[in-house]
C-alpha cells in the first residue's frame, strides 16, 4: 500500500529544527524511566507495551530522508510487532543503573524510514520495575508521553485487576491532518502574522539579559564591534548540558498553588515573573526582559490524547517598571501571555524569522538567556489498584543543550511537591549558578506571594 | 445544525461533558476545567469558525457560556 506523506506539524518542526542545525538527531530525543515500587508481571506488560504500539498512531511514525532543503516527510506505519526487550538492573545501586540508561540516551535514531522510538522492561534497584522510553521528540512531547505511560498502566491495571479497558486514544493522524488545514487558513495567517508583528514593533528592538549580568551583551558588543547590539552571542561549539535538580516542598507548593487560584493567575506566569525579576536584578534593574515560554498546544480532548510533539514556543516579552507592585505585574505578565495564546498557532520558527528581519541581529545571536516550560500534569498513574504505590519517573537529559538555561518545572509523583528541573549549557554556566537562580527565584516568588503589593523594584534591591 | 448547537459542539471539544450537559450558567473556568490556553485557542476557534472578529478585552471578560453565546449573537 502506498504510503500517505504529510509535513510535520510546526510543533514537530520546532524539534527538527535544532537537527537540521546541529546535525545531530540526539538533541531531539527523550529519555524516561517511569516504573512503580512494586512488583510488575513483566510478561503482561510487554503485551500493554504492544498493545500501545497499536492503540497510540504516534509511536509508528517514521520519516523520510531529507530532501535537498533538509525538510522531511512523515508517515504512519500500518503495524509495528516488534518484541520488548527486559533487562534487570536491580543488582546494581540507583546512580549506576541510570548511568546506564543514561548512556542509552545517546543513542541516535539516525536512519530514515525507521522506528523512532525504543521501549524496554527494566528491573531497577531498590524494586522500582517499570520502562525506559527512549523515543524522537516529534513522536511525542512530554505531555504525549505521560499521556503514553499512563495508558500502558491502565492496560495493565485491566488485564491484571480488572479495571476497566481505557477508553481509545485520539487518532494522530486526523489531528495532524486538521492541524495542517489550520496553518494553511489564509485568514487566520494573516490575523496571526499582524498580532506577531504589532507585538514584536510596538516596544522596538528587544535587549538580551543573563543571569551574568549586564557583561554577557557587553562581550558580544565587543566581539561585534557594534556598541549599540542588543542580542548577545549563543554557545554552539560546545552544547553538553549540565542538569540542576532542585525539589520545592508539598507544603510550599501548596501555597503558590492556593495563591495563584485564589488571584487567578496561572504558575506559569509566577515563575516566569520569577525568572524576569531575576534578571532585572542581575543586570542593573532593567526593565525590558525577554523571555521564552514553552506551552503544550493541547486544549481539547483529541489534541490532549492523539501524541505528537504539540510544544510551541514564543518570546514572551515584558516591561516592568520598578514602582509596579508584583500582583499588577503578574497581571500584566498573564495580559501578554493570554494575547499570545491566541496567536499560538503561528509558527514560532517564523516569529524568530520576523525578529531576526525587523532588526537585523548578527547570526547565532539571541535575546533570550532563559526559557521555561511548566508541566502541571505529573506522571503518576491514576488508577485506584495502583494508588499508594511509590513511583520513580526519572528524565534522563539527551547531552545536547541548544538553550542556555531550559526551566523545565514539573509535579512531583510522589509527594505533590514541584521539581525544577535547569537544564545548561556547560560551556557557559555551572551548577552554582543555577542554586542561585532557584534561590532567588523561590525567594522572590514567596516575598511576592506574602506580600503582594510590594513593588517589584522593592524586591529586587531587597532580595 | 445552527449556531448555538455549532457553538455547545465545539465546547464540548474543549470539556469532559457532552453537548447535552452543558448549561447557559456554566463557567468555563471553574466548571469546565478551560485554562488559559485552551479558553484562548476556544475563543481562536469560535473566530475562524463563525467568521467573526472578537475584541480581546471583551471576550476576556466572558466567564460563562451563556455570556459567549451573547456576545457569538451580537457578532453573527
Amino acid at each position: 500500500m502506498e504510503k500517505k506523506l504529510y509535513p510535520l506539524n510546526v510543533g514537530q518542526m520546532l524539534q527538527y529544527l535544532p537537527i537540521k542545525e546541529t546535525g545531530t538527531q540526539r538533541c531531539c530525543n527523550i529519555s524516561v524511566f517511569s516504573g512503580l515500587q512494586t512488583e510488575i508481571d513483566f510478561g503482561l506488560l510487554k503485551k500493554c507495551i504492544q498493545d500501545e504500539f497499536k492503540r497510540y498512531e504516534c509511536l509508528r511514525l517514521r520519516f523520510t530522508a531529507p530532501d535537498k532543503d533538509g525538510n522531511v516527510m512523515q508517515y504512519i506505519a500500518d503495524s509495528d510487532n516488534r518484541d520488548i526487550p527486559y533487562i534487570d538492573l536491580s543488582d546494581r545501586s540507583m546512580q549506576d543503573a541510570d548511568a546506564f540508561l543514561q548512556e542509552k540516551t545517546y543513542e541516535e535514531f539516525s536512519e530514515p524510514e525507521i522506528p523512532m522510538v525504543e521501549i524496554t522492561m527494566v528491573r531497577m534497584p531498590e524494586g522500582y520495575n517499570g520502562m525506559y522510553i527512549h523515543i524522537d521528540h516529534r513522536l511525542v512531547d512530554s505531555s504525549g508521553l505521560i499521556v503514553m505511560v499512563s495508558d500502558i498502566m491502565e492496560l495493565y491495571c485491566h488485564y491484571r485487576f480488572g479495571s476497566e479497558y481505557p477508553k481509545p486514544l485520539a487518532s494522530f493522524e486526523e489531528v495532524l491532518i486538521n492541524d495542517l488545514a489550520k496553518a494553511n487558513n489564509e485568514k487566520r495567517r494573516a490575523k496571526d502574522e499582524k498580532f506577531w508583528h504589532d507585538y514584536l514593533t510596538e516596544n522596538g528592538e528587544p535587549i538580551y539579559s543573563d543571569i551574568k549580568g549586564f557583561r554577557v551583551l557587553q562581550e558580544s558588543r565587543k566581539n561585534h564591534g557594534d556598541k549599540s547590539l542588543r542580542a548577545a552571542d549563543v554557545e554552539t561549539k560546545d552544547r553538553s548540558v549540565g542538569v540542576a535538580d532542585f525539589h520545592l516542598e508539598p507544603e510550599a507548593t501548596n501555597a503558590l498553588l492556593d495563591f495563584c487560584a485564589n488571584q487567578s493567575v496561572s504558575m506559569t506566569n509566577l515563575i516566569l515573573l520569577s525568572m524576569r525579576t531575576y534578571l532585572s536584578k542581575m543586570n542593573g534593574g532593567q526593565e525590558d526582559i525577554t523571555l521564552r515560554n514553552f506551552v503544550s498546544r493541547r486544549s481539547t480532548h483529541s489534541e490532549w490524547t492523539c501524541g505528537g510533539s504539540r510544544v510551541l514556543s514564543f518570546p514572551c516579552r515584558t516591561i516592568i517598571t520598578p514602582d509596579t507592585e508584583f500582583l499588577d505585574a503578574l497581571y500584566e505578565m498573564q495580559d501578554v501571555m493570554n494575547r499570545i495564546y491566541l496567536h499560538c498557532n503561528y509558527d514560532p520558527v517564523l516569529v524568530d524569522k520576523m525578529l531576526k528581519d525587523l532588526y537585523g541581529a548578527p547570526d547565532n545571536t539571541e535575546y533570550i538567556s532563559m526559557s521555561l516550560t511548566y508541566q502541571p500534569m505529573p506522571v503518576r498513574v491514576q488508577n485506584e489498584h495502583l494508588r499508594g504505590i511509590n513511583a520513580r519517573s526519572f528524565w534522563y537529559p539527551n547531552g545536547a543543550a541548544t538553550k542556555r538555561i531550559y526551566l523545565t518545572v514539573t509535579h512531583s509523583t510522589n509527594d505533590g511537591g514541584m521539581i525544577f528541573d535547569y537544564h545548561f549549557q556547560k560551556a557557559v554556566l555551572s551548577y552554582d549558578d543555577m542554586q542561585t537562580l532557584y534561590y532567588y527565584m523561590m525567594k522572590m516568588m514567596f516575598r511576592g506571594v506574602d506580600e503582594p503589593d510590594i513593588t517589584i523594584g522593592e524586591l529586587i534591591t531587597t532580595s | 445544525m445552527d449556531n448555538r448547537e455549532e457553538f455547545l459542539e465545539i465546547v464540548a471539544n474543549y470539556c469532559d461533558k457532552s453537548v447535552g450537559e452543558l448549561t447557559e450558567n456554566m463557567r468555563f473556568r471553574e466548571d469546565l476545567g478551560f485554562n488559559s490556553l485552551s479558553f484562548m485557542t476556544f475563543l481562536g476557534d469560535l473566530e475562524d469558525t463563525f467568521d467573526i472578529e472578537l475584541e480581546e478585552d471583551e471576550a476576556l471578560k466572558i466567564t460563562t457560556i451563556g455570556e459567549a453565546l451573547d456576545l457569538l449573537e451580537s457578532l453573527t
